[in-house]
């Protein structure tokens, strides 16, 4: 009965408060909404991101291959049948979490290695491969697709002289070359090519395989004569396509010896058909059975289970890794969900810091608006308290209404987030919502503490000017500056994450909220040092004759404590919006460097083979301001030592031109001074006369130490040039920092080689967005085989990536949503100093004040701590970033590292103007409702 | 900031002695209209306050005391008729010249004080100087005479939250005197004030009176005040019923 009671009279209550009652529940309500939805959308975001990253992984990365060197037997079916069917039970024994992710299957078989005794041009070595989806992925340029001839290749037992069949004819095996491989080897259709088995395969010097589950010991093999028809040449049709796996085996040769010695390792497409044949020679064969993973089917709440079944197969073909027989597992799924969970743990943490802002100023408005409700209650509370209520009795009310209301409003919140935004369960949702609630109850019990707790007497007076800060808050205050100063120091040292290494770091919630307790611990400083200077102020304005500047000083100076809040509030979100506006603009200036630096300019026009573009004339495009000319061969012959050859990134640019390219961009290259010379001198290009070059930091393997001065040499367009070092360089823009390069002036080759031979094969050009489809366009009207890179799009894919999207877009909200609570804290303000406003005024008008007066005495009551709120809070977030800089790890999401951080003046003004303009039309609210008063009335004041 | 003017000579009213009496109103009304209806606060008040009087308006809540004293001191406009003080009919007059002649010929005390938390009773007392932008050093005399005047010299520098009810009220009156106005209005003085505190107020209400010269008109309806006044008018439903001097 007692509890009706108490429920009939809570509604009651509620009823005559349910202005400020329904604000308090749409407060909590949309807070808690905010809360609990945010750990839904990143989820949907972590899927995109999990999928993007997948899908831009190499596809042997990406995938899982499944290998085996054996001689698994025909079927009866013929063909490759029977090996298919091994995979299928090899496929039986994947975890079902990767089960689940793979969407399509590839087999490949592939012959031991084949020598050819006389090749056409150089030392050739050849394998057979079958591989499905070849035909489909290909456009046959002449001849025509392999079959099988019905003839079966012969062993040779051991201890036959020769080849044991000498007066036998070659048993021919019919394959298709692409292109690229005829023309590198010197091969035509048509063409037969004598081959024997290649000793120098491990598979063919013999050892221990397993057949068809017996183990078999074999010693080296021998065959009978074999001839390779080619019967086909093949394009393909894209070779990034999935279907190549990323494996160009099929489509290019292998490159190795030296410069003198050059030796080609082919690879041939076979008909599966041929697969008995050549098995009935009783060789081994390597098996890839090989599983595609759908990214479409990643799911990020899926990626700890998979992580763990990958560990185990690896564990497991770890453990067996070269036993005869043993299928090995290849994959770099692994690495990929290692990457995606060390970005998403970067951009929780990145984002939780997005997050703590909007919570710290929720509280504060939440604060405020409690403050308010306990004012309109005051007389009620003090009534009360007079009839011998005690303290703990109006907390105890105010708890259970506040549970009420606040849980209440946060449930409700917490299920429209659910219903809203559709995903799978996130534990952290709930979590949230209830810490939202939770925060309101103590919130709202607290501003009732001082009421409950306070004397009678005092109960029934205004509020008091608060000169001497209480020694209490005082402590707790300096603690809470402590905190701010050693978690700065913290995050900086350690990063925003905690773990052991190798593990998958988690947020630090201490570190993630370094931004708001640093804003707060400046916020507690400012409003107890403010008063100092304007106080200062208001004694050297009480020597004027006015009014105004004294009375307005006063009034700031003096003001009661929960006057503070909306100076702390405004300080916080001036602090937080800084933040936010300087890592959102150094993370979109770091993208667009790193898109510069990837690309080297707007544009990179490259030929697809490395042959002139003699004939093209980007600047027939309109929008096209520059252009640099240069031959890039990623793939050069490098020697940087005696005896050695390697391949390495050979570029040269037009330094000039490049200039005009790339001035005041990112890509400037900043040329050292020997490429501005003009080539001079007999010789070019010979010991006694070197041409300048830039070399990477880091060299092929077994080059010498080589250091400004010394000279190395580098084949171009088929001609041995040598360079002197002028300067290392650990990155170039267009190049990247993990290739080995050289940079060389493009005008000095050009003199050495000869112009006519030395036509561009790469263009770089200056020009705006949009012109990669009229540029595509105009290689096509000149019939150039040749690919346009964008600087723009590179950006864009920067830009949209899952996890930098969401973190700029998680800043953009949080600060959005940063200034509404910051708004309803300052009119939460100005509502709970109206009243007294309101009074002051019309006191103050029955005594002469004017309009202008009281318009400038309001301007002078306000502007002064917004200032001293923006101006420090600004600092402050700029401060904040640049302390923090090391530990966000915003190189993650921006694709390059050392990225500086980048103070956006025109945003910073923009975001400030936006929180004065917040600011002004709160107080202008406040002020309009504080002059609807009629001047009489204020005779009345005190009347009831 | 510009300082205001007011009052052309012209516009002033005198009798055949040649000096206009204080206060005088003619024919004034206040209505307002209400959803109900008309509420007529003040009907047809006709009345003379000559100079240096000690004047009490009494009546019932709802009588329209408060209402005629806005209207006295140009707080409000009347519906029909006129206010004439010291011969300068303020009904008639712009605001921005109200402003001006609020400032310097009315003082006001509130039956709530109207004094300012922040400000210190001598900042309180000096605020209507700074109004007429007074020279400092005169403002600062001014204030302290004042504040010995009411009897608060010691508590100058005292915020309203650290005096009592009643001297509080002296920091008002101190405060309404500050610019030696021709007219004191005063509304409830003692509203907030127990008996005894009340009584003192306006003993000292007088006492200023007499020695400054000044006129004061008190809306008051506690009856042990009356007998303080030299004259008291009684208002009931916004008409004048009674106009006599108090019998001793």
């Amino acid at each position: 009965m007692r509890a009706v009671w108490a429920a009939g009279m809570l509604l009651r209550r509620l009823r005559n408060e349910r202005g400020i009652v329904l604000l308090i529940v749409l407060l909590v309500g949309s807070t808690s909404f905010v809360f609990a939805a945010a750990p839904r959308l990143f989820d949907r975001v972590s899927d995109s991101a999990l999928r993007s990253i997948a899908e831009a992984a190499r596809p042997a990365d990406r995938n899982l291959a499944l290998d085996l060197n054996s001689s698994l037997t025909p079927g009866a079916d013929g063909g490759v049948a029977s090996v298919r069917a091994y995979g299928d039970q090899l496929a039986q024994q994947i975890p079902p979490s990767l089960a689940a992710i793979i969407g399509d299957r590839v087999l490949r078989v592939t012959t031991v290695r084949f020598y050819v005794p006389r090749p056409p041009l150089i030392e050739t070595h050849i394998s057979l491969r079958y591989q499905d989806g070849v035909q489909d992925a290909s456009r046959l340029v002449a001849g025509r697709w392999p079959k099988d001839l019905g003839v079966p290749i012969h062993s040779v037992p051991p201890g036959v002289a020769g080849n044991g069949a000498a007066d036998a004819p070659p048993i021919p095996l019919e394959v298709a070359l692409s292109t690229a491989e005829a023309a590198a080897i010197g091969v035509k259709l048509g063409d037969r090519l004598s081959v024997t088995l290649d000793g120098s395969d491990p598979l063919v010097r013999g050892g221990i395989i397993v057949s068809n589950q017996n183990t078999v010991s074999l010693g080296a093999f021998r065959i009978g004569p074999v001839d390779v028809l080619i019967v086909g040449l093949f394009e393909p049709l894209d070779p990034q396509a999935e279907e190549w796996y990323g494996d160009p085996g099929l489509l290019q040769v292998e490159m190795h010896g030296s410069e003198d010695n050059p030796i080609a390792y082919v690879t041939a497409y076979m008909a599966p058909e041929t697969y008995p044949e050549i098995w009935q020679s009783g060789l081994p064969f390597h098996y890839d059975w090989r599983f595609l993973v759908d990214p479409q089917r990643l799911d990020a709440g899926q990626v700890d289970a998979l992580r763990a079944d990958l560990h185990r197969l690896s564990l497991i073909a770890g453990s067996a890794a070269g036993a005869p027989g043993t299928v090995t597992v290849l994959t770099g799924l692994p690495v990929i969900m290692d990457r995606y969970a060390a970005e998403r743990a970067l951009s929780e943490s990145v984002l939780s810091i997005a997050a703590i802002g909007p919570f710290g100023l929720a509280a504060g408005a939440l604060g405020m608006v409690a403050i308010l409700l306990v004012r309109r209650r005051r007389s009620t509370l003090a009534l009360a308290r007079g009839r011998g209520a005690s303290g703990a009795l109006v907390l105890g009310t105010q708890l259970w209404e506040s549970v009420l209301i606040a849980g209440g409003a946060a449930l409700v919140g917490l299920l429209l987030a659910i219903l809203a935004v559709p995903g799978r369960d996130e534990p952290l949702s709930p979590t949230l919502a209830i810490a939202v609630g939770g925060a309101a109850v103590v919130l709202l019990v607290g501003a009732s503490w001082p009421t409950a707790r306070r004397s009678l007497g005092q109960l029934e007076r205004d509020d008091a000017p608060v000169l001497r800060v209480p020694a209490r808050r005082l402590v707790i205050e300096a603690t809470v500056v402590g905190v701010a100063v050693a978690a700065t120091l913290l995050l900086r040292q350690r990063g925003l994450t905690i773990g052991p290494a190798g593990t998958v770091a988690q947020v630090d919630p201490l570190l993630a909220s370094v931004p708001v307790l640093s804003g707060l611990a400046a916020g507690i400083v400012a409003v107890r040092l403010y008063p100092l200077p304007i106080r200062a102020l208001g004694w050297l304005a009480a020597r004027r004759r006015d009014i105004v500047p004294v009375l307005g000083l006063r009034t700031i100076g003096r003001q009661p404590a929960s006057a503070n809040l909306p100076i702390l509030v405004l300080l916080l979100t001036a602090a937080f919006g800084a933040f936010a506006s300087v890592v959102a603009s150094s993370l979109d200036h770091g993208q667009v460097t790193a898109s510069y630096l990837g690309v080297g300019a707007d544009y990179r026009i490259e030929k697809i083979e490395i042959v002139g573009l003699g004939e093209l004339d980007p600047t027939k495009v309109p929008g096209v301001e520059a252009v640099a000319p240069g031959i890039v061969d990623p793939l050069a012959a490098f020697t940087g030592a005696p005896n050695q050859r390697a391949s390495i990134d050979f570029e040269a640019i037009d330094p000039v031109t490049y200039d005009q390219v790339t001035a005041g961009t990112p890509a400037d290259p900043r040329w050292p001074v020997a490429f501005l010379a003009a080539p001079t001198g007999d010789g070019l290009g010979t010991p006694d006369n070197p041409i300048p070059a830039i070399l990477s930091s880091r060299l092929p393997v077994g080059s010498a130490d080589l250091a400004p001065g010394d000279t190395f040499r580098t084949v171009v367009q088929g001609k041995s040039l040598t360079f002197r070092l002028v300067e290392r360089r650990d990155t170039f823009p267009g190049i990247g920092a993990v290739a080995a390069f050289t940079v060389v002036p493009y005008d000095w080759v050009k003199a050495a080689i000869g112009a006519g031979l030395a036509s561009p094969s790469t263009l770089w050009l200056r020009a705006s967005s949009g012109l990669a489809a009229p540029l595509a366009a105009e290689i096509a009207a000149v019939g150039e085989a040749a690919r346009v890179v964008s600087r723009y799009d590179a950006y864009a894919a920067l830009r949209d990536a899952p996890f930098g999207a969401v973190i700029e877009a998680g800043y953009g909200a949080a600060l959005v949503t940063a200034a509404i609570y910051m708004a309803m804290t300052i009119i939460g303000a100005v509502i709970l100093s109206a009243a007294r406003r309101t009074r002051d005024l019309a006191f103050l008008r029955t005594l002469g004040v004017t309009d202008l007066q009281r318009l400038a005495l309001t301007v002078m009551e306000h502007a002064p701590p917004v200032v001293l709120a923006i101006v420090p809070g600004v600092a402050l977030g700029i401060g904040i970033a640049v302390l923090c800089a090391p530990g966000l790890g915003l190189d993650t999401f921006v694709g390059a590292t050392g990225v500086p951080l980048y103070v956006d003046v025109p945003a910073l003004a923009i975001m400030v103007a936006a929180l004065v303009g917040v600011v002004a039309a709160a107080v202008a609210a406040g002020t309009w409702l504080s002059s609807r008063a009629r001047l009489a009335d204020a005779l009345r004041i005190g009347d009831d | 900031m510009r300082d205001l003017q007011y009052a052309p000579p012209e516009r002033r009213l005198a009798d055949e002695s040649g000096r206009a009496p204080m206060v005088e109103t003619h024919d004034l009304s206040r209505d307002y209209p209400m959803p109900g209806g008309v509420v007529r606060a003040v009907r047809e008040v006709s009345v003379r306050v000559g100079h240096g009087q000690l004047v009490a308006l009494r009546g019932r809540s709802g009588s329209g005391k408060t209402t005629l004293l806005s209207m006295i001191g140009a707080l409000d406009r009347p519906t029909r008729g006129s206010v004439a003080v010291d011969g300068l009919v303020v009904s008639d007059l712009p605001e921005s010249q109200l402003i001006a002649f609020r400032r310097t010929n009315i003082g006001f005390i509130f039956q709530a004080f109207g004094l300012m938390p922040i400000l210190s009773a001598a900042e309180n007392v000096e605020v209507p100087l700074r109004l007429v932008r007074s020279d400092p050093k005169e403002r600062d005399q001014r204030v302290l005479e004042l504040l010995e005047l009411v009897g608060l010299g010691g508590r100058a520098n005292h915020r309203p939250h650290e005096l009592s009810g009643g001297e509080q009220q002296r920091v008002a009156v101190a405060r309404a005197l500050a610019n030696r106005p021709d007219l004191l209005l005063a509304d409830e003085p003692t509203g907030q004030l127990d008996s005894s505190t009340g009584r003192a107020i306006m003993v000292l209400l007088q006492q200023l009176i007499r020695s400054e010269g000044v006129t004061a008109i008190v809306a008051t309806h506690d009856p042990m005040l009356i007998d303080l006044a030299d004259r008291v008018i009684e208002l009931q439903d916004g008409r004048v019923v009674d106009d006599s001097r108090p019998t001793a």
